[in-house]
């Protein structure tokens, strides 16, 4: 390899160099220095520039005319150049290829009085008995930005953000996390992540750490379990962790994101608890509603049992309507309160079979099967956690509901069941008369009807306790159909798990 | 009949909704048996009248009792008549709109003498209150001290 004074002699001092040595490859070695994406820089013992390619002239803002034969320490900030000739010195007495200043952050100082951020490589160069450094220079100053950026985002965001090092140890935190837990980011760097974690779990997580290391991928933490964080001091918070692996030639890292779900857990407490109180509200005033029906009735009875003949001829009819009107509260009532007993009065969810709940439905529909003259017929009907009692009220609201609104043919009833995931998909097909698309979702609200109270009798709950009943088993119910064409109903019900 | 039917029946009745009260007085009175009947609306006065006694609160034959009642409710009166040595002998019948097996269980549990649920419908009731005389007293025979 040629030395870099002649190179520079060479290329750019021409005269100044008494015998410019020609290499075959000193044009490609020139075009290289020049074109690479490095700041390179060349140095002799006594710390004088002797080398620079347009990339240094680039970065530090200087023609290279203004840098050679200069003192390397042009290009050190001011608040570093008192020691620089002391470590120049140390790199002579050891010399040979590292990084500076490692674990510092390198500044080098351009021309108008800026510093750029940079990473410096040192190499020696021994030619003609003397000792040379070639230094490349990388502006590091997008990378900084980036990181800056990166720091800002982690920083701002409204999550917990931390990064775990291969050995656990905590690398990085943001704001949140030092909100969430209570320490400042100085207590947590460097410590092992347990510490962040409830003591009853502590012992085993660092073996559900290798776990992860075997299986890196990104998902969320404790899947199905609730997990809780350990604060400073020692309350324990409900949290959510997403884990996303980092793979670095440093090994594997994790960044976690951890979220505080203690205002979404409030929430949801507060939510069941309002909906228990209204439930019991349902309950108990539909009880105590029945009682002073039950008295507008009877006296309306007693009315007409001693009276009838005294009053008018118009009476009887009065008095019948006020007791048919009496009667249908009364069936609203009873319905409300069958409405709300499916949230307070259900049972556990247990492995059921559902074909003998539909055949035991059968058998108590059978009357009104026959009346109707229907056939109701089912595949093979699986085994599903469910709430015995109340599968049985479903298939009977939904059979119900076939043989009432029935078309002209006989009314032919069929009840099938497909896996789908975790859930078993109940589909229950008739000939009736159908629904038109803009009613799908209002048949299954309390209480709606879509038909004269002439036409077909009820309240309009069966379809309504139908959906509660479904949504309490983590199901849903729907519907396909159109007018003239049948209509076939679907509700899911969780599988046994295995 | 027992001998000494002459003597009208002594029937307390243990009913908080005045409306049933009247309704209760209305079937008896249908029914037509020879009768006082004397009303508590709440377990405390249930039961300051049966242990009171006097000219004023004769020993009832027969107890209608209503479940929930303010003060004391129907299970209490039910199970201190049934501890009580002097009250035990007294037919309990239970009058209520509750229809929940709980409370059916409950009260034969502490030796009511039945347990029916208030029909709905006036005829209904009346049917039931006429049964109650045909049976407890027209045909039963009760311990009148």
């Amino acid at each position: 390899m040629a030395s870099g004074r002649d190179i520079h002699s060479a290329s750019s001092q021409p005269g100044s160099a008494p015998e410019p040595i020609q290499f075959p490859s000193e044009q490609l070695f020139r075009a290289v220095v020049e074109s690479s994406p490095n700041g390179v820089v060349m140095v002799d013992a006594a710390g004088e520039i002797v080398l620079v390619n347009r990339e240094t002239e680039r970065l530090f803002g200087y023609s290279r005319d203004e840098l050679l034969g200069k003192s390397i320490d042009l290009l050190v900030p001011h608040r570093f150049s008192d020691r620089h000739p002391e470590f120049r010195a140390t790199f002579h007495a050891n010399p040979q290829s590292r990084s500076m200043g490692a674990g510092r952050d390198l500044f080098g100082l351009r021309k108008d009085g800026s510093e750029v951020p940079v990473e410096i490589g040192l190499n020696p160069i021994e030619t003609g008995g003397k000792l040379f450094v070639l230094a490349s220079v990388v502006d590091i100053s997008a990378r900084k930005r980036a990181e800056a950026r990166f720091r800002v985002a982690v920083e701002a965001s409204p999550h917990g953000m931390m990064m775990v090092d291969p050995a656990g140890r905590i690398v990085l935190v943001n704001r949140e996390i030092e909100r969430l837990f209570g320490y400042p980011r100085e207590e947590l760097l460097g410590q092992l992540i347990e510490l962040l974690v409830p003591s009853q779990v502590r012992d085993r997580h660092p073996a559900l750490r290798s776990d992860f290391e075997a299986n890196p991928q990104r998902r969320a933490m404790g899947a199905g379990r609730d997990l809780y964080g350990r604060r400073k001091d020692g309350a324990e918070i409900p949290v959510e962790i997403g884990l996303n692996p980092i793979e670095t030639d440093e090994g594997l890292f994790v960044l976690a994101s951890v979220v505080d779900i203690a205002p979404r857990k409030k929430a949801d407490e507060e939510l069941r608890r309002s909906n228990d109180e209204l439930e019991r509200f349902a309950y108990v005033a539909s009880h105590d509603l029945q009682e002073p029906l039950r008295t507008v009735t009877s006296y309306l009875q007693l009315l007409s049992r001693r009276y009838q003949k005294q009053l008018g001829g118009d009476a009887a009819e009065f008095i019948d309507i006020a007791i048919n009107g009496a009667g249908r509260m009364q069936r609203l009532i009873t319905d409300l309160l069958a409405f709300s007993r499916v949230g307070t009065r259900g049972g556990a969810l247990e492995p059921t079979d559902a074909g003998a709940v539909f055949e035991k439905t059968l058998d108590a529909l059978q009357a009104a099967i026959d009346d109707a003259r229907a056939t109701v017929t089912a595949e093979e009907l699986p085994m599903v956690l469910a709430d015995q009692g109340q599968l049985g009220q479903v298939f009977a609201n939904f059979i119900g509901n076939a043989l009432k609104f029935h078309g002209p043919e006989p009314v032919c009833v069929h009840v099938n069941a497909r896996r789908a995931g975790r859930f078993w998909t109940f589909s229950i097909r008739d000939n009736g008369i159908g629904i038109e698309p803009q009613y799908f979702e209002r048949i299954f609200v309390i209480f709606q009807r879509l038909h004269g109270r002439d036409e077909y009798p009820g309240t309009g709950i069966g379809l309504a306790v139908c959906k509660k009943i479904v949504e309490r088993h983590g199901g849903r119910v729907w519907i396909e159909s159109s007018p003239g064409h049948g209509a076939t109903f679907f509700f899911t019900i969780p599988c046994v798990p295995d | 009949m027992t001998p000494s039917a002459s003597k009208p029946f002594e029937i307390l009745l243990v009913e908080d909704n005045p409306a049933d009260v009247r309704l209760t007085l209305e079937a008896l009175e249908e029914a037509g048996v020879p009768h006082h009947l004397h009303v508590a609306s709440d377990g405390v006065e249930a039961m300051a009248f049966l242990k009171t006694g006097g000219a004023a609160r004769p020993r009832p034959d027969i107890v209608l009792l209503d479940l929930n009642l303010p003060k004391k409710d129907g299970r209490e009166v039910l199970q201190e008549m049934k501890d009580d040595d002097v009250l035990r002998h007294i037919p309990v019948i239970i009058l209520t709109t509750s229809q929940a097996d709980l409370d059916v269980a409950r009260c034969y549990q502490l030796r009511a003498n039945a347990f029916i649920t208030k029909p709905v419908d006036l005829d209904n009731f009346f049917g039931v209150v006429r049964a109650i005389n045909d049976f407890w007293l027209r045909s039963a025979r009760l311990w009148r001290g």
